[in-house]
């Protein structure tokens, strides 16, 4: 009996693309961000020059935004309002994406098995399915402005943008670490109220993707003969889940992270549209003040991201399939 | 993107829907200046008193205005403009670069390094932002900058599709086929590889197409998109967010609908153009549609023999045309309610004229059971002129350009038909499931001691019919085929293939050997049709399209007046056959069911007859087969292990899956197929198939036996050209037992037998 192969070398070969990968980003963003700039916009930014900036890149100096701050301080700033958003909203994609896909693929391509949750993944999960998927062909800004108008504007329940009360202490000062020191509760539920809206348009942006695919690829999968061998054995319930995903999980999870772009693209029309002061909005000033080294800064990270959620995606999906691992990574 | 694709395509109705939708949005976006109210960009082009005028009966404030007074509609319809223009634009061009550069990864490895790091990087910038990179730098956003930024990260997608349709049909048994008769270059990409890309990558289009136009409108909702002074869907809808505190709901409900229309109709295309180039997705099944058309009902015979009659009368009237070839029986060609159009003008139509009922069964079921378009009474008259007039022309100018030897190119059969002569060429091998069924009146006089008698399917009317179950082996020149209970082997040597002007090519039948009763001259594909179907004029075969049997592309023919075949289009084999009698009722038909294909069967095999023949093997089989879906094997399995299958075997579906690798230095995608227990549930049998990544890199010995000694049991192995093909033969108690798979390599063999413990 053979032994699958290990999966160090994999992940290995996959590294190594993924740096090269990161390596030709860096040029790219080198070149926005070193580049010489026209005079037309923000008047005329001097620029350190490619070579200097990537060079300062590596030792992670990003240069100096148009306001004359530290890029790397500027985006560090950023960076928590942006998690704050991303972090919830990628686990509400995943986790109701993921598990009404499942449930609503299973579902459909099972008729009679377990009642239970075969009734939940149809009554739920269908309704839900079909609305997520009209919401993410949608264009994001009328969607999240349509919830604006409805939910702050109109009915005044939620706070139409901005991460925290403007009477109280602004986010990410001395002052508001120390309120939230104090007063935890009144905060954290001020945070949680603004966030709500924000966090909600960005899931709907990829909320469709998970069931779009699991039920593209799980009826298929379920007629095949190591299933029918599976249920022959007697195999049954997550057991049996397991044995139909884990054939597909590679493009699933593939499909999964090919969204990562778009999202970011999400983002950034939600920090907008909802003053989320978070590197979308920066990405959006940096833009109107024509700071390229801004610019290449936040590509390099956005795109250093999207680079990390690939090799994830494609490490989790090696390690559930040995397969994958002869692959050339 | 083939006549299929493009009909299965129309037969949606969704996609044909937003087809038309779109269509309708280009056109009112390209007439903007005939039919908008005003000018949005022409600063006196409007009146600010107007602001905010809410929605009313006049062209102008149908939609309302917005905050600046200027008209809704005006902005909707001069906006479409730029918007379409940058959506469209950014995928047609993703799309184009992709699948250039996609294929040349696929075929090239240097490419594919170079490419795929490429891939890489622009996958993983967000177009948006590269957007406003860009932007940032020029200071603005001209349209065609826009469409530049978006297929910059999306060409990606597409070329990543490509690689990989590409990659996987460089190795697909057709295209290794074509290869092997010499087929190379950009023909080989033209004809083999690319209309297996277009479909994925059309549908990608559509809905890259709809993002770019979501996102290009979002770009300009930042006021970061095009000049402040053009117009978008984007740009428009600008302040309408702020002007909901205005009370003036129409203006953002106009613009987001308008948008959201518009992305969904790109949507439902791309998942329409999904659905048509996917052949597992079965267009409207329902409506009772045979694959097959139904049998004419006794009114209808009555018609076609009364028509029969009126035709004959008038094609002899014309002798002149009947003496240059055309015949002149049943080929009135389009009457009645008036002429079909949609597959007369197929490209794989040769321009003759056929029998209007295979026209409408094609017609049928190439498009899931929608009628063709029928032409208004007034035109009917012309067209039908027109269309049998250039019909017969048509008909006229390939007859003499074709008369003699000479071949056609208008089906790729005729070339592989053509290629098999050629010294060195290399014939794949087929396995197929056939059943044969003909009316008792059909087979008078011919004896056909091997079939069983029964019941008629229903598609060969009423009476009593005889039945035979056939596997089909193929190799090349070479065919053996067995019989329901009865094995009767032939080999014939012999050509076969199409020529669609001189019909099938059936050469002399010869060199069979009976192995038990009851034999059949049985030779290749055409000689087991010319055996069971003898009384098929195969002369002047006409195409009338194209037709999926047995999940194979193949061509339908009109073989003269007496019969219908299908022909694979890959390989050339008859994979369904008919004969009609005088009123266009089938009479005997002939189908193939499964077709298992890629294997390149031992020449031992057709040299040498089942040893010990079959009679003591058939006493022995106790056990009934599983019926097993999977068409590839089964046509082994149930013509071999009925056979051969010892006593005391149960046949148990395998209780595991398995990834294995191979020592051997390429990477193999196994699947256990099916499994054999013994009395004591241990698994004495198993199939198993085996994928390797690249067939072409693998070179072992052309025939290789090896023993491994287990006791009671031993395993050969013979293995064709380029690893691709081989076949297993696993002695089992004294008992033979032929045991095959696509593709095995030895080692992997030897492991299998192993794992019998």
């Amino acid at each position: 009996m053979d032994t699958a192969p290990a999966i160090g070398a994999f992940l290995a070969r996959r590294a190594v693309r993924a740096l090269l990968t990161a390596a030709l980003l860096l040029v790219v963003a080198g070149i926005v961000a070193g580049a010489p700039v026209g005079c037309s916009q923000g008047g005329c930014g001097t620029t350190p020059g490619p070579v200097a900036w990537v060079w300062g890149a590596l030792r992670l100096d990003f240069g100096a935004t148009a306001g004359h701050q530290p890029v790397a301080e500027a985006i560090g700033a950023a960076l928590p309002a942006t998690l704050l958003l991303v972090v919830p909203a990628a686990l509400i994609i995943l986790a109701l994406g993921w598990g009404a896909g499942l449930a609503l693929a299973l579902a459909e391509s099972n008729p009679g098995g377990w009642s239970l949750p075969r009734r939940l993944g149809l009554h739920i999960g269908r309704p839900l399915a079909t609305a997520a998927g009209v919401a993410q062909v949608l264009p994001i800004f009328w969607l999240g402005g349509l919830l604006v108008a409805a939910v702050s504007v109109g009915a005044g329940w939620l706070p139409p943008g901005g991460i925290a009360n403007p009477t109280g202490p602004a986010f990410g000062t001395a002052a508001y670490t120390d309120a939230l020191g104090s007063q935890p509760l009144s905060i954290l539920g001020d945070l949680c109220r603004h966030l709500l809206l924000p966090c909600c348009t960005l899931a709907l942006a990829g909320l469709a993707t998970a069931p779009r695919l699991l039920r593209a690829v799980l009826p298929a999968q379920w007629t095949t003969q190591h299933m029918r061998a599976a249920r022959g054995a007697g195999l049954s319930g997550g057991r049996l889940v397991w044995r139909a995903v884990r054939p597909v999980l590679a493009p699933l999870l593939a499909g999964t992270a090919a969204e990562a772009p778009l999202l970011a693209s999400a983002l950034i029309l939600v920090e907008y549209l909802y003053g989320w002061p978070g590197v979308g909005l920066l990405a959006y000033q940096a833009t109107r003040a024509g700071d390229t080294q801004t610019m290449g800064a936040l590509l390099l990270l956005f795109g250093l991201t999207v680079i990390a959620i690939g090799l994830l995606a494609d490490a989790l999906a090696a390690l559930a399939d040995p397969r994958l691992r002869g692959a050339a990574g | 993107m083939s006549g299929l694709f493009r009909r299965r395509l129309a037969a949606q109705r969704r996609p044909m829907v937003a087809l038309t939708v779109l269509a309708a949005l280009v056109l009112l976006s390209l007439a903007a200046p005939l039919l908008a109210p005003q000018d949005p960009g022409d600063p006196v082009g409007f009146d600010p008193q107007d602001a905010n005028h809410p929605p009313a009966l006049s062209w102008t404030f149908l939609l309302g205005a917005d905050d600046r007074g200027r008209s809704v509609v005006a902005l909707l319809l001069w906006g479409g403009r730029a918007s379409l223009a940058i959506g469209l634009g950014a995928a047609i061009v993703a799309a184009v670069v992709g699948v250039s550069l996609g294929a040349l990864a696929a075929r090239y490895g240097a490419a594919d390094l170079v490419v795929g790091s490429a891939m890489d990087l622009c996958q993983a910038m967000p177009p948006l932002l590269v957007a406003l990179a860009l932007g940032t730098h020029l200071g603005g956003l001209e349209p065609a900058l826009l469409i530049a930024a978006f297929a910059a990260s999306g060409w990606a997608a597409s070329a990543r599709l490509t690689r990989a349709a590409v990659a996987a049909g460089l190795h697909a048994p057709s295209t290794e086929a074509a290869r092997a008769v010499g087929v190379s270059g950009l023909r080989l990409f033209r004809v083999h590889l690319l209309p297996d890309v277009l479909a994925p990558v059309a549908a990608w289009s559509a809905s890259a197409a709809a993002s770019y136009l979501a996102l290009a409108a979002g770009l300009d909702f930042l006021g970061l998109g095009l000049p402040s002074g053009s117009i978008s869907w984007g740009t428009a809808l600008a302040g309408a967010q702020d002007a909901l505190a205005l009370g003036n709901w129409w203006w953002l409900a106009a613009g987001g609908i308008s948008l959201a229309v518009e992305v969904l109709a790109l949507h439902a295309i791309a998942q329409g153009m999904g659905r048509a180039g996917d052949p597992a997705y079965h267009l409207t099944p329902a409506k009772g549609l045979p694959a097959w058309p139904e049998p004419p009902t006794a009114v209808e015979r009555r018609k076609i023999l009364s028509r029969d009659f009126r035709d004959d009368r008038k094609w002899q009237r014309r002798g002149r045309l009947r003496s240059r070839g055309l015949h002149g029986r049943r080929h009135a060609g389009p009457r009645g309610a008036g002429p079909l159009v949609a597959i007369s003008a197929e490209p794989e139509a040769q321009g003759g004229v056929y029998p209007r009922e295979w026209e409408l069964w094609a017609e049928r079921a190439t498009t899931g059971g929608r009628a063709g378009r029928r032409l208004p009474g007034w035109a009917a008259l012309p067209v039908t002129a027109a269309v049998v007039i250039s019909g017969l022309a048509a008909g006229l100018v390939l007859q003499s350009r074709h008369h003699g030897s000479a071949l056609p190119d208008a089906l790729p059969i005729a070339e592989r038909a053509v290629s098999y002569d050629q010294p060195g060429g290399h014939a794949p091998s087929y396995i197929a499931t056939a059943s044969y069924a003909a009316t008792e009146a059909s087979v008078a006089g011919r004896p056909l001691p091997w079939a069983a008698w029964g019941e008629c399917p229903p598609d060969l009317g009423r009476g009593r019919c005889a039945h035979v179950e056939v596997q089909l082996w193929y190799s090349g020149t070479q065919a053996r085929a067995f019989g329901e209970g009865i094995t009767f082997v032939c080999t014939a040597q012999q050509r076969w293939g199409i020529n669609p002007m001189a019909g099938l090519a059936i050469a002399d039948r010869r060199g069979c050997g009976p192995l038990g009763p009851g034999m059949g001259e049985i030779g290749s594909t055409a000689g087991v049709v010319a055996t069971l179907l003898p009384a098929i004029v195969p002369q002047r075969a006409r195409s009338l399209g194209a037709e999926l049997v047995a999940g194979r592309r193949c061509w339908l023919l009109a073989l003269g007046g007496d019969g219908r075949a299908c022909v694979d289009a890959a390989t050339g084999l008859t994979l369904a056959l008919e004969r009609l009698d005088h009123t266009g009722q089938p009479a005997a038909a002939f189908r193939i069911d499964a077709l298992s294909y890629g294997l390149d069967l031992a020449p031992e095999l057709f040299s040498n007859p089942i040893p010990g023949g079959n009679a003591g093997l058939m006493d022995s089989l106790s056990q009934p087969l599983l019926n097993i879906q999977a068409a590839d094997d089964q046509a082994l399995f149930s013509a071999l292990v009925p056979t051969v299958l010892p006593a005391g075997l149960t046949p148990q579906t395998p209780t595991f899956d398995s990834f294995y690798d191979d020592r051997r230095g390429y990477a193999l995608t196994q699947r256990v197929r099916q499994a054999y227990s013994d009395r004591r549930g241990k698994v004495a049998l198993v199939l198993i198939e085996t994928v390797p990544r690249s067939a072409w890199d693998v070179t072992p010995p052309r025939a290789q036996a090896q023993g491994l000694g287990r006791g009671d049991r031993r395993v050969l192995i013979w293995q064709g050209q380029r690893g691709l093909p081989s076949l297993v033969r696993m002695e089992y108690d004294g008992t033979a037992a032929l045991i095959s798979s696509a593709v095995l390599s030895p080692p992997t063999l030897a492991r299998v037998a192993m794992g019998l413990e």
